[in-house]
């Protein structure tokens, strides 16, 4: 590989794993409070890309209404998810609620194959105008760069908001100990319905920013999220920082490497290795929330 | 931070010992199925007892051969009348016909199989669409030599394991005479090893290799292990030095590399830069970067329909726009979503694409079914070769009279000569030459459009060396 290429690949990269970063983001939010692993999650994000598709681009509504209103939707999903499916489940083993988050992204998968079929004939609809900025060796598209800025700005506000505010201090009260936060009078249903909203308002975010690059399909922005899971892991799907830097380390890592070796399934391999390395390495951040849990 | 305690720590070596397990798994299960694809002997694990001669009422199992019989290994003589072997010689076809089998065939109706990618990466349903639409276009003017067609498809979401059940499923249980019209890119390599064992005519398909060979198939699309030389022509004439070629990682990327090297060769360029495309990569940038890096002149790619688009979004944030050459990209809604990217690209079509040449009666014929029957449907190239691959199995069927076997339909089909099909140049069949598609229409993109840069098809010839001869034209229809 040409040495000249390893700075435009590495901007690639960050591009990439603010993809990643987009999605880890809702992850997070809902496993740090309710410590549920929401499988759901891109499938979330997908439907609610089709529903912009769907108001935006067949209904010729206003972009901004159409995606608003997507996201209004996935925040009322969110919550119908947590509220009929995942709180009568309390008390019960966390690996009953995860079967759960399985289901419903077989039906939300299903649903969408049926109604807007499982294929990639879709015009997603474009927040972000076209055009590029120049950076050294490539180019970057508006929306690229519009992708990377949402991902930092919101992995500082979330990040703020677990730590400033009231309702993110009482967030991370649920997640410590729930029967403590009951205690000094915090409504635990309340807070974890807040989670599955916010979550889910933060998987809509990512699916109708991403849709445009990624085929809008049934398909591609569900399994997305493996890149993301990939990340959230290794902040111990608690931890926003870590997550968002992982999200950038595997980015630019799959594709500096893929100017060395020319391996169709390389990216998907260092995925893997880095979900290997987040669950087995000693005192690993999932090691530290696995042992909490179990204690 | 707290150290690990114990509990971690067999935690976390319980979970590597799962994995390594899983992996383990999974590369036995791949080597499994990477014998499917390589042996049809292998394939044979069908457990039905009926057989024998395969003849009318007998509904053999794909797994007992005749008898029990396995099928002919690539080179040896075939050991079964029930079986076509899978000798390749060149680009011939060899091997005898399966006998009088009839199963599928009632009174009324003949059952017709296939296979698409519906859900995945590869949308196939517009062939399935097109497919269906030719068949039902026959029954509403009365079927066939009195039957009608009833279809039965199946999708394989992409995976070669859920093509092979489905595979399965059309033979054992669905009891189909035929498979028609199919387009499934990752399960067609092994899932045709299993029908070429069976022996009932399959028609149409990708033109992956295996589908060259045994003489129950019949292909309507351009042999993708041979096409890449003559394809390569037209980078060649005009005159690129450094051409970059992308193609798609599928198991057939292999041989239309080799072809695209040997056809470039042919012009002398004998170093190109060819490259295996991950369809699941979000982004096509990196390659670009590279390609632009080694210093490449122009751009080729045969990829999956989605990855034009990214291909082609990638090129155009870098304002590089390169001569590009595309293999079977003739897709309105996808195009659209380029437009401006592809200004200048060339695409070759193995089909004459519909949509540019209603005035012609064949085409109009075909898009006036689509938006009669599948008024939704996506007009796609690619979709094309499965209405080729249906009006050549009706006639093939109308040709094999009123007791339509395999064989029949089989030798039926090798009687075509010079052939007018809705969407393609003229089609020769013979007892020893399946491979039917050797002529290509080339596009280019202009002012938002595809427009035809030769007024005629271009087709070719294999050489006895095995390139090819390029003839500069040859009238649409």
């Amino acid at each position: 590989m040409h040495a000249d290429l390893i700075l435009p690949l590495t901007i690639v990269g960050i591009v990439t794993g603010s993809m990643y970063a987009l999605g880890a983001m809702g992850i997070v939010v809902i496993y740090k409070t309710t410590r549920v692993l929401n499988f759901a999650h891109g499938a979330i994000g997908m439907i609610s890309a089709f529903l912009a598709y769907q108001l935006g681009y067949l209904w010729s509504m206003n972009v901004g209404i159409a995606a608003l209103s997507a996201i209004a939707f996935s925040a009322l999903l969110g919550f119908s998810i947590e509220r009929f499916t995942i709180r009568p489940l309390e008390g019960k083993a966390p690996l009953i609620k995860v079967v759960v988050t399985l289901g419903w992204l077989l039906i939300i998968t299903s649903f969408a194959g049926i109604k807007w079929g499982a294929s990639a004939y879709h015009v997603p609809i474009k927040l972000v105008p076209e055009g590029t900025v120049g950076l050294p060796g490539v180019h970057i598209s508006y929306a690229d760069l519009a992708t990377l800025a949402v991902a930092g700005v919101l992995t500082a506000a979330l990040a703020t908001f677990f730590r400033l505010t009231r309702l993110g201090v009482a967030m991370r009260a649920v997640a410590d100990d729930v029967s403590s936060a009951r205690i000094l009078g915090i409504r635990v249903d309340r807070v974890n319905s807040t989670a599955w909203i916010l979550g889910s308002v933060l998987a809509a975010i990512t699916g109708i920013l991403l849709s445009p690059k990624v085929a809008l399909d049934t398909y591609s922005l569900t399994l997305l999220v493996i890149f993301s899971f990939a990340a959230a892991l290794y902040g111990g799907l608690v931890s926003l920082p870590k997550a968002f830097a992982a999200a950038m380390v595997l980015g630019v890592v799959q594709s500096v490497s893929s100017g060395f070796l020319h391996l169709a399934g390389l990216a998907d391999l260092i995925a893997l290795a880095v979900i290997i390395f987040a669950l087995v390495q000693p005192g690993s951040a999932l090691m530290r929330a696995v042992a909490k849990e179990g204690a | 931070m707290n150290a690990p305690n114990g509990q971690d720590r067999l935690f976390g070596r319980l979970l590597a010992l799962a994995f390594a397990l899983t992996l383990a798994f999974g590369v036995l299960i791949a080597h499994y199925y990477d014998r499917l694809g390589s042996s049809p002997a292998q394939v044979a694990t069908g457990t039905g007892t009926s057989g024998g001669d395969g003849t009318s009422g007998n509904q053999q199992s794909p797994g007992d051969g005749a008898g029990g019989t396995a099928a002919a290994t690539p080179g040896q003589n075939p050991t079964s009348v029930a079986t076509s072997t899978t000798t390749k010689t060149g680009g011939t076809t060899t091997g005898k016909v399966p006998t009088g089998t009839t199963r599928g065939v009632s009174k009324g109706s003949i059952k017709v199989g296939g296979i698409f990618s519906i859900t995945g990466p590869f949308d196939a349903s517009p062939a399935r669409d097109s497919t269906r639409a030719y068949f039902q276009l026959i029954n509403s003017e009365g079927g066939v030599n009195g039957r009608t067609l009833e279809y039965i498809s199946y999708d394989d979401a992409f995976d070669p394991t859920q093509g092979q059940n489905a595979a399965r499923k059309l033979i054992e249980q669905d009891k189909v005479f035929a498979i028609v019209g199919w387009l499934a890119p990752n399960s067609e390599p092994a899932a045709s090893q299993y029908f070429a064992k069976v022996g009932l005519p399959v028609v149409g398909g990708l033109a992956v290799p295996q589908e060259f060979g045994p003489r129950n198939f019949f292909a309507t699309m351009a042999n993708l292990g041979k096409a890449g030389a003559a394809v390569a022509r037209f980078p060649c004439d005009a005159k690129v030095k450094k051409p970059a070629v992308g193609i798609v990682d599928l198991p057939f990327a292999d041989q239309m590399m080799a072809a695209v090297r040997k056809g470039l060769a042919q012009c002398g360029v004998t170093d190109p830069i060819l490259t295996k495309i991950a369809s699941t990569s979000a982004d096509y940038t990196q390659y670009i970067l590279e390609w632009r890096s080694k210093g490449a002149d122009s751009i080729g790619a045969a990829l999956d329909p989605m990855g034009f688009v990214k291909l082609m979004q990638a090129l155009d944030r870098q304002s590089w726009h390169p001569p590009t050459w595309l293999v079977g990209s003739a897709d309105s809604e996808r195009n659209a979503m380029v437009k401006n990217a592809l200004e200048g690209a060339f695409s070759v079509e193995s089909q004459l694409v519909a949509t540019l040449h209603t005035d012609l009666p064949g085409p109009r014929r075909y898009v006036e079914t689509m938006h009669k029957y599948y008024p939704g449907t996506t007009i796609a190239s690619t979709a094309q070769i499965s209405w080729t691959a249906a009006q050549v199995f009706v006639e093939g069927l109308r040709r094999a009279g009123p007791d339509p076997t395999w064989q029949k339909v089989i030798e039926a089909i090798e009687t075509l000569r010079d052939f007018k099909t809705d969407l393609t140049a003229p089609l020769t069949y013979t007892a020893t030459d399946h491979d039917a598609i050797k002529c290509i229409e080339l596009l280019q993109w202009k002012n938002g459009a595809w427009t035809d840069y030769y007024p005629d098809f271009q087709c070719w010839e294999y050489t006895s060396d095995g390139g090819t001869v390029v003839r500069p034209s040859r009238p649409f229809t």
